[in-house]
């Protein structure tokens, strides 16, 4: 089974990004599953799938009101019955209206931030619910979470790395406010947070506090890896 | 706007219920909700004597169900639900969607308030609650009333309800922040860490954000303000005086320059804000 390749990217970095960082990659992950200030609006999306020869994912976090309605306009605007949009989905209300309205067009993925809510139904119920909303994908960061997930029948898995996500939060830690205004200050940065008593130090990038990946779980269903940048951390 | 406060003991639910408090919502041991048993009432009959207590005063009492279990203890959690909702009709605040779907096809219905916990976001995460007897909403911690307005102003006339940020705010959203679990221990958020060699905090809403969505809630149009429970019930009361000061200013017309000054001080009124600014 052939392994794809992805590369995440938020919006405004690949706005900046060279033709040769996407080189070797199969899929681009498009957007964020954290903050929604990172995501592509039609234009972002219609630039991606036109600069990058392979497959362009949108990847949403929790959404609001305020973005929940141009998410759905890259939806309508970039997917078909013929060619269906995967969409990373992190938010009910996403998952929900795909289901409504888009299940003939989109391909759902479910976000990892969605998967620790999974995570903890009951298995029959998971299936189900996963099943009742066209999921096919699960990404994950942590290893331990596939058994979680690996008796769900027909389920595929991507692994991202180096980062797992431990926390996150919609107050920005590099700007000390709330999300509505937002200077793009997490770009191409990463915090180092230490402490005596964390076994290893916990890292900051973009709106989520989470570690460093150590290696790759091989696993029959996993046939993706999702490489996420984590710029060398400073201070920031 | 109306105050439900939290209770861990039928003592202080009479407390919070006859300074001001319009709801009380308690958790009970051996039902799921976000308090460990030492927070909870005692029983389910002291649930009751609560409810009671609150419908003589025109009040009421909900029932924390705000927590996820084991489905092998579904029968038995929706056995007594189904007796407490039968004999006081309370309403259910509820968080996870296996138990919730296993609690209404089960027969039981009651007044559902979806818990902050369940990270409703938008006003499209309402169609998915939409048939199940749904009445209230509970903002997530990190949503702004200013971005809410579709939530609170939604076409099906559920209401809502928002934290008393004025008196606590997580620096990470809760639940999908996962310290505490990956280090089992509590309040990983607040450690004081180092960054590059300098002493640093996981940011959180200092107190001036804090009063802005104190009253950004009160105009915004939501009708509940939730107060926490609380370890020491000294501090809950300070806290309970603090919001019914705040809302009494509010309901006066005071711009929002004024309620930041006046509430600045009334924040540091109480004892458990004196040492933790969030500057």
């Amino acid at each position: 089974m052939k392994t794809e390749k992805a590369v995440a990217i938020s919006a405004p970095e690949f706005r900046g990004v060279r033709a040769a960082a996407l080189k070797g990659f199969d899929l681009l992950y498009l957007g964020d599953e954290f903050c929604q200030n990172l995501l592509p609006a039609r234009t972002d999306f219609g630039a991606a799938a036109e600069k990058f020869k392979g497959r362009v994912i949108l990847v949403t976090p929790l959404l609001t009101d305020a973005v929940f309605d141009e998410m759905e306009r890259v939806i309508t605007s970039f997917s078909s019955a013929k060619n269906r949009l995967e969409v990373v989905v992190n938010d009910l209300g996403l998952l929900h209206t795909v289901k409504r309205r888009y299940a003939l067009r989109v391909n759902v993925t479910l976000g990892r931030l969605f998967a620790h809510r999974v995570k903890v139904m009951p298995p029959g119920f998971a299936a189900r619910f996963l099943k009742e909303h066209g999921v096919k994908r699960v990404e994950l960061d942590d290893a331990s979470l596939l058994s979680r997930f690996e008796g769900i029948k027909g389920l595929k898995f991507s692994f991202h790395s180096p980062f797992r996500y431990l926390s996150a939060t919609r107050f920005c830690p590099w700007e000390r406010h709330w999300p509505a205004s937002c200077a793009l200050s997490c770009l191409g940065k990463t915090q180092k947070l230490e402490h005596p008593r964390l076994p290893r130090p916990l890292l900051l990038k973009g709106q989520a506090y989470g570690l460093r990946t150590s290696g790759v779980p091989a696993h029959p269903a996993l046939d993706r890896l999702v490489k996420e940048s984590l710029p060398a951390a400073g201070r920031g | 706007m109306l105050i439900v406060a939290g209770a861990k003991t039928y003592d202080e639910a009479d407390w919070l219920l006859a300074n001001g408090a319009a709801e009380v919502y308690c958790g009970v041991p051996g039902l799921p909700n976000h308090r460990d048993a030492d927070q909870c009432l005692e029983n389910d009959a002291e649930f009751l004597r609560i409810a009671r207590l609150a419908g003589a005063r025109g009040k009421r009492a909900l029932l924390a169900l705000n927590e996820a279990c084991f489905e092998k203890d579904y029968p038995a959690v929706a056995r007594r639900v189904r007796a407490i909702v039968k004999t006081c009709g309370c309403p259910v605040i509820i968080r996870e969607l296996p138990l919730f779907h296993y609690l209404y096809n089960s027969g039981l219905r009651a007044e559902f308030i979806i818990s902050s916990l369940s990270l409703v976001f938008n006003s499209r995460a309402l169609d998915y609650y939409n048939k199940l007897g749904v009445k209230r909403v509970i903002l997530p911690f990190h949503l702004l009333p200013g971005e809410a307005g579709r939530i609170i102003n939604n076409r099906r006339g559920l209401e809502t309800e928002i934290f008393f940020h004025a008196d606590f705010c997580c620096p990470n959203m809760d639940p999908a922040c996962r310290l505490d679990g990956w280090l089992k221990s509590f309040q990983v958020c607040r450690f004081p860490y180092t960054c590059g060699g300098k002493p640093h905090r996981m940011p959180e809403a200092n107190v001036p954000q804090k009063l802005d969505i104190v009253y950004d809630s009160f105009h915004s149009g939501i009708k509940y303000l939730k107060i926490i429970r609380v370890t020491d019930f000294k501090d809950q009361k300070e806290v309970l005086k603090e919001a019914r000061v705040m809302l009494a200013l509010l309901e006066k017309g005071v711009s929002r320059e004024d309620f930041r000054k006046l509430g600045e001080k009334l924040y540091f009124s109480v004892s458990r804000h004196g040492g933790r600014t969030g500057r």
